[in-house]
C-alpha cells in the first residue's frame, strides 16, 4: 500500500465531511423538486380527463336575441351558463358563491344580449352580464332592510327595473324599484294587503300578489296588483275556480312560463287548474292531472297551455291553445326515451315555420336532474346529476372471456373433491378439454360464425396493470351511473325510483362493494344503502356495478337505519354481507342467508354511532349473538355535550389501507415502532359555548374499547375543517382566527421504541397510550378537500391531495407535513426535511394542470394493479379523474424506455462473444502449430 | 551403452572419439571431461543433511505462519486512514480486508503444504488465528461504517404487519 494516495484521501475525507452538511441540504433541495409528478406537454389529457357540469336548473332562458343561439341557464350549485343549442355543450359557465351566499332568487329574461342576476342572501347581489361572453359588467348590492325575513321577499325583474318585494304580515306588501344596472333606488311604496299573514301561502305571478287563505273546506284567494298605487285588494273563492265538488287541501304555486299565471292544486294534489293573471284573474276551465307539469307560454297571440305527462317512459307534450270560448287541446309530441324521467318544461322557444305549424324547441328538466333538448327528438341531454355525487366506488373490471375460461378450468379443482380428481389424466382431459374449446371459439371467430355471447363490451375488460377501472358514482338525485374510467364514458346508468339521502342536509347515501369482480362466476355485487322518499326507512338497491344490472332489486327494510356496516368476512359465495343496526340498536344482517358468518364473528366485530343533536357516541359489541340472531349490544358511551361542543366530523381510516412499514427508523438507527390502530377514530368538534366559541376539539377515541387516546384543543380557530386519517397520522386543515389564515396541523402516533405485541393488535389488550407527535403548517391556501393517496401493498410513500378554492388539486407529500420536521436544525433526523412554517404550493405538484375543477365535494383514491399509481377521482361540480405515482413510477419502465438499443446492444454483445470465441480458438490453434 | 558406461568410470579424463558404427553417433553425447554423476548427487546430499538448514525450514514457515498477525499494524493503519464515511474507496478497502483472510484460509491446506514436520500444528493454529483477527478487524470496521444489521432498523424491512383482532366501523347516526 502507498502511504501518500492514503494522505490525500484522507483530506479529501476531511473537506466531504465538511461539505456534507451543505451537501444534504442540496439533496434535500433536488428532492423537493423532484417529489411532485408534472406532466409534459404530449401528456396532456393522456391519463385524465375532466367534465363540466352545471347542476339542476333552476331558470333557463333561450337566448334567441344575440347571433349565436344559445340558452342560459341558472341552477341550484349557483351556476350560470350558456349551452350551446345543437350539442347542449357549456359555452361559457361562471361558478358564483358557494351555499347560500350565492343562491340564485332571480333572473332576468333575456334581453339585448344581456341578463340581471339576484343571488346571495344578506346583502344580495345583483349582478349584470353580458351573454355573448359571460362577463360580468357591473354588480351592486342591496342593503337588506329585514335581514330575518330574507326568505319571504320575492324579486321581479322588468324591463330593467328590479323589485325588491316584501309582504309584511296584516299590514301589506312593500315594494321597492331599484334600477337594476346602477343601483339606484328609484322609488318605494308600501301597499295595504291586510290579508298575509303567516299562515297563507304566497305567490308572486306578476303584477299580482297573490296569496291562499283558509283550510281545506273552504280557502279563499286574495291578489291584488302591486305595481298599482291605488289598488284594493280582491278575493276569488277557489269554487268558482273549481265549481263546486273541490276538496282540499289546495295549494297554490307559479306556472313557468311568460305569462304571469298560477295553478291551484285540489283532492290532494290529483288535478289542477290554472288561473290567469294578465289583467284580470281568469280561470282556465280545464282540468290538468295533478302529475302533470305545465308550462304557459304564446305561439303568435295565442296563448297556449303545454302539458307534460310522463307515463311508463312515454313522455307526451299536449297543448291547450286558450281561445275565448271553448279550449282546444292538441297532441304535440309523443316521446320514448330513456333519458327522460317525468320532465318538466323549464324554457321555450317557437319560430313559425309555415302558416299553421310551430317548431317548438323545449327545454326539459327531468326529476334525476338532467336537462334535454327537445325538438320533435330528444337532441341532446346532459345528465347534471353527476354535479351532486354522494357516494363512489373504484370497482375492478372483470376478466376477458377469454381469461374466465381459463379460470373456470382451474377452478373446478377446487370445488371437486381433491383426492378424487388429483390425478394427472383428469387433468390432462381438462385441459384437453378445455383447450378444444379455446380452439373451437378461435374458429368460430375466424370464420365469422356467430360470436360468443357476452353481455360485456370488448374493451370493458382488465388490463394488465389494472389502471382500467369502473367508477361507480351514486348522486343525490338516486341516480347511479357507471363511469369507465379511460374516457370518461358513462357506461350505464340507473335510475333507483323514490330514494333519498338519509338526512336533508347531507343528501347521504352508502356505497358499499359487496363482491368485488375477482370471483368469476359470482358477478361483483354493490348495493346502495339509502332512505325511502315517503317513509324515510331503510332501502337497499343491489346491483351489478360492471353493467348496471339490478340483481336483487329493491329492498325495502321496515325500519330506520342508524348506522351500516361491511363485514370483513365473507360467504361461501366470496360475498361480504352488511350489518345494518336501526333506531332501537336491533341488528340486522343483509343479506340475511349470510347471518349464520355474521354470527359466528361476532365476538370481534364492533359498531359505533355518533348522535349529532345529543352528543352521544355509543359503542356496541356483537358477542351476543346467537348462532341465528345478530345482537348489538351497548358496551360504552361517551357524552360529548352539546352545550359546550358540537361534532362536526368522525373520520376512520380507509378499511382496505395496508400498512407496509412498521416503524420509523431515528438518527442512531433504532426503530420507532408506530403505533396502528385500525379501530382508532378522529372525532372533532366545535366549541359552542361563549367562552369557548372559536375552538376546535380534536379527539382520538378507539371506538372497540371506547378508551380515548389522545386529545387536543386548538383555540382561536374555526372551520372549515377538512381531515385525512390514515397509517398512523392524521393531517387537519382549520382555519387560525387570530393570524386569519388557513392552517395545516399534523399528528403522529408512535408505540415507541419496543412493539408491545408484534404480531397482532387488539385494542382491549393495548393499554399503553401512544406517544403523539404534532406539528402545525400555514397553508398559502383555502382547501375544498383533502385525501391521502392508497396502494395496493402501502409501501409508496403517501401523499395528501388538497383540493383548493382556486379549482387546483394539489399533491402535496407527506414528507412536507411530517410532524417530525425539527424546528431545532441540529435534532435533525436522516430524511427529515428542517422545519419551515409555510407549505410550498408547487405549480408542479398541481395534478390537473389547467383543468380546473370546482366546488370539490370530494376526492376518491383507489389503489391500481401497480403498486406505484393511485387513481384519483376528484368529484364536485366538475369530475375529474387522473393517476398519481406518489414514488414515481418505480415498476415500470419509462415510456420513452429505448427497447431497440438494448435489444440492439444484446445482440451485438451476444454474437460478439460467439465471434471472438472462434477468432479465439483459431489463434489457439495456430500458435500451437507454431 | 554398456561400453560406454564402462568407458567413463574407467578412466577419468579419457575421451572417446572412435564410433563403432552409425548407430552410436546418433545417442547421447558423453560427458565432459571431470564431471561424474555420482559425485554430484553426494554433494547435494551431503548439503541437506546440515543441520542448520532444517532449521532454516522452520523459521521459513513460522515466518508464513506469523504473516497475518504482521499484517494487523498495518490493516488497522489502512483502516484509519480510510475513515468511516461511507464511499468507494473505503468499501473497497474494507471489501479487500475481509476477503483477503477469508480466502487465504479456504487455502490454508495449500498453503503449508510444502511445511511438514513437529511444528506443523502449531504453524497453521497462529495462521488460522492470524486471519481471524484480520477478519475481526474488518469486521469492526463495518461495524463503525455502520455496515452490520445489527440494529433493530436493519429488520424493519422484515417486520410483518400486526393482524388485526377487532373489527369495528360506524359513525355518524344517518337519521
Amino acid at each position: 500500500m502507498a502511504p501518500p494516495i492514503l494522505t490525500i484521501f484522507r483530506g479529501n475525507f476531511n473537506r466531504f465531511c465538511i461539505d456534507s452538511q451543505f451537501f444534504q441540504y442540496f439533496i434535500v433541495l433536488l428532492s423537493l423538486f423532484n417529489l411532485s409528478l408534472c406532466l409534459y406537454e404530449d401528456q396532456v389529457g393522456k391519463f385524465d380527463w375532466r367534465q363540466n357540469y352545471v347542476g339542476k336548473i333552476k331558470f333557463a332562458n333561450f337566448d334567441n336575441v344575440s347571433q349565436v343561439k344559445k340558452i342560459i341557464v341558472a341552477t341550484e350549485e349557483n351556476v350560470i351558463a350558456a349551452l350551446n343549442i345543437k350539442t347542449g355543450q357549456i359555452l361559457w359557465r361562471r361558478v358564483l358563491e358557494k351555499g347560500y351566499a350565492g343562491r340564485i332568487r332571480a333572473f332576468s329574461n333575456v334581453a339585448d344580449d344581456e341578463l340581471i342576476l339576484v343571488n346571495g342572501g344578506v346583502p344580495a347581489i345583483v349582478r349584470y352580464w353580458n351573454l355573448t361572453t359571460g362577463h360580468i359588467l357591473n354588480e351592486w348590492p342591496i342593503a337588506e332592510q329585514n335581514p330575518d325575513r330574507i326568505e319571504d321577499v320575492q324579486w321581479h325583474i322588468n324591463d330593467g327595473t328590479l323589485y325588491h318585494i316584501l309582504p309584511i304580515y296584516n299590514s301589506g306588501v312593500e315594494v321597492t324599484a331599484y334600477d337594476s344596472k346602477t343601483g339606484e333606488k328609484l322609488k318605494s311604496r308600501k301597499i295595504s294587503a291586510p290579508f298575509i299573514s303567516q299562515e297563507t301561502e304566497c305567490v308572486l305571478a306578476s303584477p299580482y300578489f297573490i296569496c291562499l287563505k283558509g283550510d281545506s273546506s273552504l280557502a279563499i284567494l286574495f291578489y291584488i296588483n302591486i305595481f298599482e298605487p291605488k289598488s284594493q285588494p280582491q278575493s276569488i273563492t277557489i269554487n268558482t275556480i273549481f265549481g263546486a265538488g273541490a276538496e282540499g287541501p289546495y295549494r297554490i304555486s307559479l306556472v313557468p312560463g311568460n305569462i304571469a299565471a298560477i295553478s291551484i292544486s285540489t283532492d290532494n294534489n290529483r288535478r289542477k287548474r290554472l288561473l290567469l293573471l294578465e289583467n284580470e284573474p281568469t280561470p282556465v276551465p280545464h282540468d290538468i292531472d295533478g302529475e302533470n307539469s305545465v308550462y304557459i307560454t304564446n305561439f303568435d297571440d295565442k296563448k297556449v297551455v303545454l302539458e307534460l305527462s310522463y307515463n311508463d317512459k312515454i313522455t307526451t307534450v299536449m297543448a291547450t291553445y286558450l281561445n275565448e270560448n271553448e279550449p282546444q287541446s292538441e297532441k304535440l309530441h309523443r316521446i320514448i326515451h330513456n333519458d327522460l324521467y317525468r320532465p318538466e318544461i323549464v324554457a321555450t322557444t317557437c319560430t313559425c315555420k309555415s302558416l299553421k305549424r310551430y317548431a317548438c324547441k323545449f327545454l326539459l328538466s327531468s326529476e334525476d336532474h338532467s336537462i334535454s333538448l327537445l325538438d320533435k327528438k330528444v337532441l341532446w341531454t346532459r345528465e347534471e346529476a353527476l354535479a351532486r355525487i354522494v357516494a363512489v366506488e373504484i370497482v375492478e373490471l372483470p376478466m376477458s372471456d377469454r381469461d374466465q375460461a381459463i379460470e373456470t378450468e382451474f377452478d373446478l379443482k377446487e370445488s371437486l373433491d381433491v383426492d378424487s380428481t388429483w390425478d394427472v389424466f383428469g387433468m390432462l382431459v381438462r385441459r384437453l378439454s378445455s383447450q378444444a374449446n379455446q380452439v373451437k371459439a378461435f374458429i368460430q371467430a375466424a370464420l365469422g360464425l356467430e360470436p360468443q355471447q357476452s353481455n360485456q363490451r370488448a374493451d370493458l375488460v382488465r388490463d394488465k396493470f389494472g389502471l382500467h377501472k369502473m367508477i361507480v358514482a351514486v348522486t343525490s338525485a338516486g341516480k347511479i351511473f357507471g363511469i369507465e374510467s379511460k374516457k370518461g364514458e358513462l357506461i350505464w346508468q340507473l335510475r333507483v325510483p323514490n330514494i333519498q339521502g338519509f338526512s336533508k342536509e347531507s343528501d347521504q347515501m352508502v356505497l358499499y362493494v359487496q363482491r368485488g369482480s375477482r370471483h368469476f362466476p359470482h358477478p361483483p355485487q354493490c348495493s346502495l344503502l339509502a332512505a325511502d322518499k315517503d317513509t324515510g326507512s331503510g332501502v337497499i338497491f343491489t346491483f351489478n356495478p360492471i353493467n348496471g344490472q339490478a340483481l336483487d332489486g329493491l329492498t325495502k327494510l321496515n325500519y330506520r337505519v342508524k348506522q351500516s356496516m361491511l363485514l370483513h368476512v365473507t360467504t361461501d359465495s366470496f360475498l361480504r354481507s352488511i350489518i345494518i343496526l336501526d333506531e332501537r340498536d336491533r341488528a340486522y344482517v343483509y343479506p340475511e342467508s349470510a347471518t349464520a358468518v355474521a354470527t359466528s364473528v361476532g365476538r370481534n366485530t364492533y359498531i359505533f354511532t355518533v348522535d349529532k343533536a345529543s352528543g352521544i357516541l355509543s359503542g356496541y359489541s356483537f358477542s351476543y349473538s346467537t348462532p341465528q340472531n345478530l345482537i348489538a349490544n351497548k358496551v360504552w358511551e361517551l357524552v360529548l355535550s352539546p352545550k359546550n361542543q358540537r361534532i362536526t366530523h368522525v373520520v376512520s381510516k380507509d378499511p382496505i389501507e395496508r400498512v407496509h412499514s412498521q416503524g420509523r427508523v431515528l438518527g442512531d438507527r433504532s426503530v420507532l415502532y408506530k403505533y396502528i390502530n385500525p379501530n382508532l377514530v378522529a372525532i372533532v368538534t366545535q366549541g359552542t359555548s361563549s367562552v369557548q366559541k372559536n375552538t376546535l376539539n380534536l379527539y382520538l377515541l378507539d371506538v372497540v374499547s371506547g378508551s380515548m387516546v389522545f386529545s387536543i384543543v386548538h383555540k382561536r380557530t374555526k372551520g372549515p375543517v377538512h381531515i385525512v386519517h390514515s397509517e398512523n397520522w392524521l393531517v387537519y386543515s382549520y382555519f387560525n382566527e387570530k393570524s386569519r389564515r388557513t392552517e395545516i396541523a399534523t399528528l403522529e402516533l408512535y408505540e415507541g421504541k419496543t412493539q408491545s405485541n408484534m404480531t397482532v393488535f387488539s385494542s382491549l389488550t393495548t393499554t399503553k397510550l401512544p406517544i403523539v407527535e404534532r406539528q402545525a403548517f400555514i397553508f398559502p391556501a383555502s382547501i375544498e378537500s383533502m385525501r391521502e393517496t392508497i396502494t395496493e401493498k402501502g409501501i409508496t410513500s403517501k401523499h395528501i391531495l388538497v383540493a383548493l378554492a382556486n379549482g387546483g388539486v394539489l399533491e402535496l407529500p407527506w414528507m412536507l407535513v411530517d410532524p417530525r420536521r425539527s424546528i431545532n436544525p441540529e435534532m435533525r433526523e436522516e430524511g427529515v426535511i428542517p422545519y419551515m412554517p409555510e407549505l410550498p404550493i408547487h405549480v408542479d405538484g398541481i395534478i390537473n394542470y389547467n383543468q380546473s375543477v370546482f366546488r370539490i365535494s370530494g376526492i376518491h383514491t383507489s389503489p391500481s394493479g401497480l403498486e406505484s399509481t393511485c387513481l384519483v377521482f376528484v368529484h364536485g361540480l366538475d369530475l375529474f379523474y387522473t393517476r398519481v405515482a406518489p414514488s414515481k413510477t418505480f415498476d415500470v419502465l419509462k415510456e420513452d424506455f429505448d427497447y431497440y438499443l438494448i435489444v440492439i446492444v444484446l445482440a451485438a454483445l451476444v454474437i460478439s462473444s460467439y465471434i471472438t470465441k472462434k477468432l479465439a480458438s483459431q489463434k489457439l490453434q495456430k500458435q500451437a502449430w507454431k | 551403452m554398456s561400453v560406454q558406461k564402462l568407458n567413463t568410470k574407467r578412466f577419468k579424463w579419457t575421451l572417446d572419439f572412435s564410433y563403432k558404427n552409425k548407430q552410436e553417433r546418433s545417442i547421447e553425447l558423453a560427458s565432459p571431461p571431470g564431471y561424474t554423476h555420482g559425485v554430484a548427487l553426494v554433494h547435494s546430499t551431503d548439503h541437506s543433511r546440515e543441520s542448520h538448514s532444517n532449521h532454516l525450514i522452520i523459521k521459513k514457515s513460522w515466518d508464513l505462519a506469523l504473516g497475518p498477525l504482521k499484517q494487523v499494524p498495518m490493516n488497522l493503519f489502512i483502516m484509519y486512514m480510510a475513515g468511516n464515511s461511507i464511499s468507494i474507496f473505503p468499501i473497497m478497502m474494507v471489501g479487500m480486508l475481509i476477503i483477503r483472510p477469508i480466502k487465504a484460509l479456504f487455502t490454508l491446506q495449500q498453503t503449508f503444504k510444502v511445511i511438514e514436520g513437529t511444528h506443523a500444528f502449531g504453524q497453521k493454529f497462529v495462521f488460522f488465528l492470524g486471519q481471524i483477527v484480520n477478519i475481526f478487524l474488518a469486521l469492526y470496521k463495518c461495524q463503525s461504517m455502520g455496515l452490520l444489521p445489527t440494529h433493530a432498523s436493519d429488520w424493519l424491512a422484515f417486520v410483518e404487519s400486526q393482524t388485526r383482532v377487532e373489527y369495528s366501523g360506524g359513525g355518524f347516526k344517518y337519521t
